[in-house]
């Protein structure tokens, strides 16, 4: 768990056949392998946190951004020890379509709309809380020594992925594309699993 | 800095190749691409004078229309076709809405039947919640996608999503530096991201 994003980048160069850095520098392929650790993050929860949000009288709708800046994927809503069931935004209106002006004594259902909005519902009368569990933005890799939070076995697919965004920018196609199926493959594995 | 951060990575995986023109614009196109599936969302209020007009102006910024809530009620939406067949004066009547005829989304409108003639409360409360306790009385809530072209910024995470999907098009286009496999293969990353985010 851990480790510093400069070896990583030795191995990534290693595999394009590119140690030296020459066509990629190694600064490009620290900022690809910060934005490539956000994907494998999301598609395995590799980093699940949950924050406390204090509900407001008669709000249901709450931007994610006054929930916590880093949400890369609201995961469940949880009241005490109570997860509320998850509900497809449509799905309010046709349970009721008055769901918008609706009370109730505790909270049942969550939605969540696109990747900015959550909505809570029924609207509770008075302050309350629930905690809000979400998978994590890592943090961005700015210097060789910054660490890759990601456990040890996803490692591995984070530099596959990291390999395959230089060998499209070398254009090795030949290379990039029995890749590409790999990463595809082990993606759909990790959707089934899912 | 979002556009310019995604226009330089599109620079620098193209080695320079990408013409820097026509990448701003197909930034501009895959920004309304993901709006259309919803990937920026956003919430407002829209107020009515009471005095019948049925036509709801929705925002030009709005791509999808995801949810419209006049009061408390969350109307359907129903085709002119359908309202056509059921009442042909449909367009004059007035009362507590219960539906919208989206007629051309171009316009960025839709059509309320019946028309609100209840003029909304202006005043909001003091909460800083227009959603919530600050809702006002006959107005509408509007939940739409949007895209965030500058100065709104797309979330970081879609920033090689974003720089991906443009070399596709780019390369995709007739110029002198077209190249088909280059272009697949970015579509097919920038595919494979997305579907990771999802």
């Amino acid at each position: 768990m851990a480790q510093a994003c400069g070896p990583l980048i030795d191995r990534v160069l290693q595999r394009v056949f590119d140690p030296a850095g020459v066509g990629t520098t190694r600064a490009q392929v620290r900022d690809l392998l910060s934005r490539a650790q956000q994907y494998i993050c999301c598609a395995f929860e590799s980093q699940v946190v949950s924050v406390p949000l204090t509900t407001q009288p008669t709000l249901q709708v709450y931007d994610f951004a006054s929930i916590a800046p880093d949400i890369l994927k609201l995961k469940s809503v949880r009241d005490g020890s109570r997860d509320l069931s998850e509900i497809e935004f449509p799905r309010l209106k046709q349970i009721d379509n008055h769901w918008f002006g609706r009370s109730g004594p505790r909270f049942e259902t969550f939605s969540v709309l696109g990747r900015n909005i959550l909505v809570i519902h029924p609207q509770c009368p008075v302050l309350n809380s629930v905690n809000v569990i979400y998978v994590q933005q890592l943090p961005a890799l700015n210097v060789e020594g910054d660490p890759v939070n990601l456990p040890d076995d996803q490692i591995t697919l984070l530099v596959k992925l990291t390999e395959a965004l230089v060998l499209l920018k070398q254009r090795d196609i030949v290379h990039l594309q029995p890749l590409l199926a790999d990463l595809t493959q082990e993606a759909k594995q990790e959707e089934a699993a899912a | 800095m979002s556009k310019i951060d995604v226009l330089n990575l599109v620079s620098t995986l193209s080695n320079g190749m990408a013409d820097p023109v026509t990448a701003d614009k197909y930034y501009d196109q895959t920004i309304t691409d993901l709006a259309h599936e919803n990937w920026f969302v956003d919430a407002r209020l829209s107020f009515f004078d009471g005095v019948g007009d049925p036509t709801m102006a929705l925002g030009d910024d709005v791509v999808n229309l995801l949810g419209l809530i006049y009061d408390d009620v969350e109307l359907e939406e129903a085709s002119r076709v359908q309202m056509d067949s059921i009442d042909p004066d449909w367009r004059d009547a007035d009362g507590y809405p219960r539906s919208y005829i989206m007629e051309d989304v171009s316009k960025k409108s839709v059509q309320l039947h019946p028309a609100a003639d209840f003029p909304s409360n202006p005043n909001l409360g003091n909460f800083g919640e227009p959603l919530g306790q600050d809702y006002p009385t006959y107005a509408a809530a509007v939940f739409f996608s949007y895209a965030p072209l500058p100065p709104l910024q797309p979330q970081y995470y879609l920033e090689l999503v974003i720089a991906l999907k443009v070399l596709a098009l780019e390369f995709t286009r007739e110029s002198d530096h077209a190249d088909m496999e280059f272009a697949q293969a970015a579509q097919a990353l920038s595919d494979l991201c997305k579907g990771m985010l999802a």
